[in-house]
């Protein structure tokens, strides 16, 4: 009988042993627990803009779109905002005095991604423009670039 | 801890983010705007000057309009008297009735003058006279 009773009671003992171990190790005790703490900057990286191209006749009756140009891409940090600026929107070239108008895309936010937009532009109908010979170019224009800032 | 402790305690986490926002990034490109413009012949239209009693100029291929312009000594449509433009030269002596007084040191130039008579009434007239 008194073996009996000594093999219950080492028994119960090392079930509560194992019992606090395991509860030791759920129940949040601090020993080996670390956090990773992340500073992200937010960063938007821009590729850019191709050269506007625009073939204007003198007196034209119609508004003149660009024929070619004005793409670029932006990758930004996914969800960062991001807005568009242009250093002038309206513009009178200085070599064949045409004005013309440029026009920003709609921005979004960043996706982590390349994304492509585009710059559109016009030029208004019925200009004479400036020229001596039967075609000129603005080579020679000292307003011709354009600046595009992108704020994030 | 009070509401006042709370908003106290609160004001460097604001700080910090309107620091964050003052600090908002930006980068830019530059790129050229290229215009190529072809020149396009420009025609006196004989029907629209015969109608204005004007020179008339319009774009040949599609009879825009570019510019209109007086015939010396004949009036615009609408209006009597008619329409002039002298040009002298330096040492030229002006006609006298086209200036009220003489200046001594009148170089070159044009002088364009309009004058719109009111027939029922022909000491009525209103002129313009612009010199250069």
């Amino acid at each position: 009988m008194k073996k009996l009773a000594l093999a219950t009671a080492l028994g119960v003992s090392a079930l509560v042993s194992a019992f606090s171990a395991q509860a030791a190790t759920a129940g949040g005790s601090p020993a080996g627990d670390f956090n990773v703490n992340i500073n992200l900057t937010s960063v938007c990286q821009l590729v850019k803009p191709t050269d506007i191209n625009f073939d204007y006749a003198s007196f034209q009756t119609s508004a003149q779109a660009p024929t070619s140009g004005g793409v670029f891409g932006l990758t930004c940090t996914k969800n960062l905002v991001y807005t568009f600026a242009l250093d002038a929107l309206t513009t009178i070239d200085n070599a064949v005095d045409l004005s013309y108008t440029l026009s920003l895309p709609t921005a979004v936010k960043g996706t982590g991604a390349a994304q492509s937009y585009t710059i559109g532009g016009s030029i208004s109908a019925g200009q004479a423009g400036n020229c001596a010979t039967t075609t000129c170019t603005n080579s020679a224009a000292t307003n011709k670039t354009r600046t595009l800032t992108v704020t994030y | 801890m009070t509401l006042k402790a709370r908003l106290l305690s609160a004001i460097p986490l604001v700080a910090s983010l309107l620091a964050i926002s003052a600090t908002a990034g930006t980068t830019n490109e530059r790129f050229n705007v290229n215009i190529k413009l072809a020149q396009r012949d420009v025609c006196v239209s004989s029907s629209l000057s015969d109608l204005t009693h004007a020179t008339v100029r319009v774009v040949c291929v599609n009879g825009h309009f570019v510019s209109i312009e007086f015939v010396p000594g004949r009036p615009f449509v609408g209006t009597h008297g008619g329409a002039h433009r002298f040009i002298f030269a330096p040492g030229t002596t002006l006609p006298s009735d086209l200036v009220g007084e003489s200046a001594l040191y009148m170089g070159s130039g044009t002088i364009t003058s309009l004058r719109v008579l009111n027939l029922s009434a022909l000491k009525d007239r209103l002129e313009l006279l612009v010199s250069f």
